[in-house]
């Protein structure tokens, strides 16, 4: 840079480097923007405190038709890692945004010839305690969308 | 006084060497890990299948197409081209050739690949650190020596300065910021836990829940194995809060780096073994924290010193 620039405008140059990344990142990693502010990020993994007894936010994802007969939704047929499948299935059930669920409503109503009636998010029956993992749950329905295939 | 206080810090003659290691620790790692461990080629054709209700691009991957309209989906074989011309910039920029052209080149296409990767919802956080240290490896004297530049330009010098010895005041800025820029990362983290849960969020349970429900998603029977021992985890929370809240201390008092470096890499390992969270990029980037040109001078007296001394051993033998 200095070769470019010369040297006082090479310190200037890389002054404002250095201002303009360190200070992104601070003002992102304190606020949170998400991920439109890709690379500066906010590590905000894992924040949440969680407490004796709670269950565990492992999900799978069901297809509900007309006669309540239940199909597993695998992210292996929607082509999709787990993560893919967690932004674009589990997390719009989970907060009922079904304008992000539309390609996989399609398909399914496309599958059951009509008959999709809802999708809901079930968890696995698992918990923490003091003691570690428990296991003895029965899994819990925690979300669902309801679906109209005749509007499709 | 402010601004000598500031020229002082960041433009302090510093060894080359210090930065062309880094260089090729990071472009090294990057070409591994696209290539190798996370198979970025394979992403790219995942993601192309992908119909465009999941599109949902990063501002910067607009950026980059910013006169082709906000939202515009490129097409598979533009995205699989630019991988490829991204691994030759990565292989120039490991060896040193054209060392700044290339370094720009690699940093500007990772960030658009990744960024590309990152534009169907979700996203992760080991890779955002790499693609600062690209840019600002690319702006800095990072070929300046341990490069095929350097060798072409002292081709025919009769007198050649040893590597250790070469130094610039510009130098030791990308290593510095590279440095303050994990703090903030840290920083972010210890900051995120606090005000979303406060002194609870060491509970012991915060972290007996990730070990146990991130060791049933990805078959980590250790983590789940270890999510049983209560006060050990309660424990190990309050040392992560303490090591992120005080990192900054490693880059203010250099000698503290032989308590934090370990300790960052024993965490970040510890992370991989259990959680499988795999931030590599972290741990090859703590070479950002190791005095290179001080260590190689150390290893040479030291292989010196002990040269002598068999010398002279040898010639006392009767």
């Amino acid at each position: 840079m200095r070769q470019i620039l010369g040297r006082d405008a090479a310190f200037i140059a890389v002054s404002a480097v250095i201002i303009v990344i360190l200070g992104t990142q601070l003002v992102v990693g304190l606020v949170n923007p998400g991920r439109q502010a890709w690379p500066m990020l906010a590590y905000a993994m894992y924040k949440e405190a969680r407490y004796d007894g709670e269950r565990l936010d492992e999900y799978e994802v069901y297809a509900v038709l007309k006669d309540e007969t239940k199909l597993l939704i695998d992210r292996d047929d929607l082509g999709m890692s787990w993560w893919l499948f967690r932004s674009n299935v589990v997390k719009p059930v989970l907060s009922g945004q079904v304008e992000r669920l539309t390609a996989t409503i399609d398909r399914y109503c496309d599958q059951s010839e009509g008959a999709l009636a809802r999708l809901e998010v079930s968890d696995a029956g698992l918990a923490i305690s003091a003691q570690g993992l428990v296991t003895v749950l029965e899994p819990q329905v925690v979300a669902g969308v309801n679906v109209t295939c005749e509007e499709r | 006084m402010m601004i000598a206080s500031w020229r002082r810090y960041w433009f302090a003659p510093a060894h080359y060497l210090d930065l062309s290691i880094v260089r090729i620790v990071a472009c090294a790692t990057q070409l591994f890990l696209v290539l190798v461990v996370f198979p970025q080629y394979q992403k790219i054709q995942q993601r192309a299948l992908l119909p465009d209700d999941y599109f949902d691009p990063l501002i910067i991957f607009n950026a980059f197409h910013i006169f082709f309209g906000w939202g515009f989906r490129p097409g598979q074989e533009v995205v699989q081209a630019i991988f490829f011309v991204s691994i030759a910039a990565g292989v120039l920029s490991l060896v040193g050739l054209l060392t700044n052209f290339s370094l720009l080149l690699f940093a500007a296409t990772s960030v658009y690949l990744q960024a590309y990767v990152y534009s169907f919802g979700d996203y992760h956080h080991p890779e955002a650190v790499m693609m600062v240290a690209l840019s600002v490896l690319a702006l800095g004297p990072s070929g300046r020596v341990l490069s095929v530049d350097a060798s072409l330009r002292n081709r025919g010098r009769a007198e050649s300065v040893p590597v250790t010895a070469l130094q610039s005041e510009f130098a030791g800025w990308p290593i510095k910021l590279l440095q303050w820029f994990f703090v903030l990362m840290y920083l972010s983290a210890v900051w995120s836990k606090l005000s979303a849960s406060g002194l609870d969020w060491a509970n012991g349970y915060t972290l007996q829940y990730v070990l146990a429900r991130d060791g049933v998603r990805w078959g980590s029977p250790l983590a789940v194995w270890l999510a049983q021992f209560h006060t050990f985890i309660l424990l190990c929370q309050v040392g992560i809060l303490l090591f992120q809240g005080t990192f900054s201390l490693a880059v203010i008092f250099p000698k503290l780096r032989w308590l934090y470096v370990p300790a960052g890499l024993l965490l970040h390992i510890g992370i991989f073994l259990t959680l499988t969270a795999p931030f590599f990029t972290w741990i090859a980037l703590y070479a950002v924290f190791i005095p290179w040109s001080q260590a190689v001078r150390w290893i040479g007296d030291h292989l010196r010193a002990s040269g002598r001394l068999r010398m002279t051993a040898s010639q006392d033998r009767p």
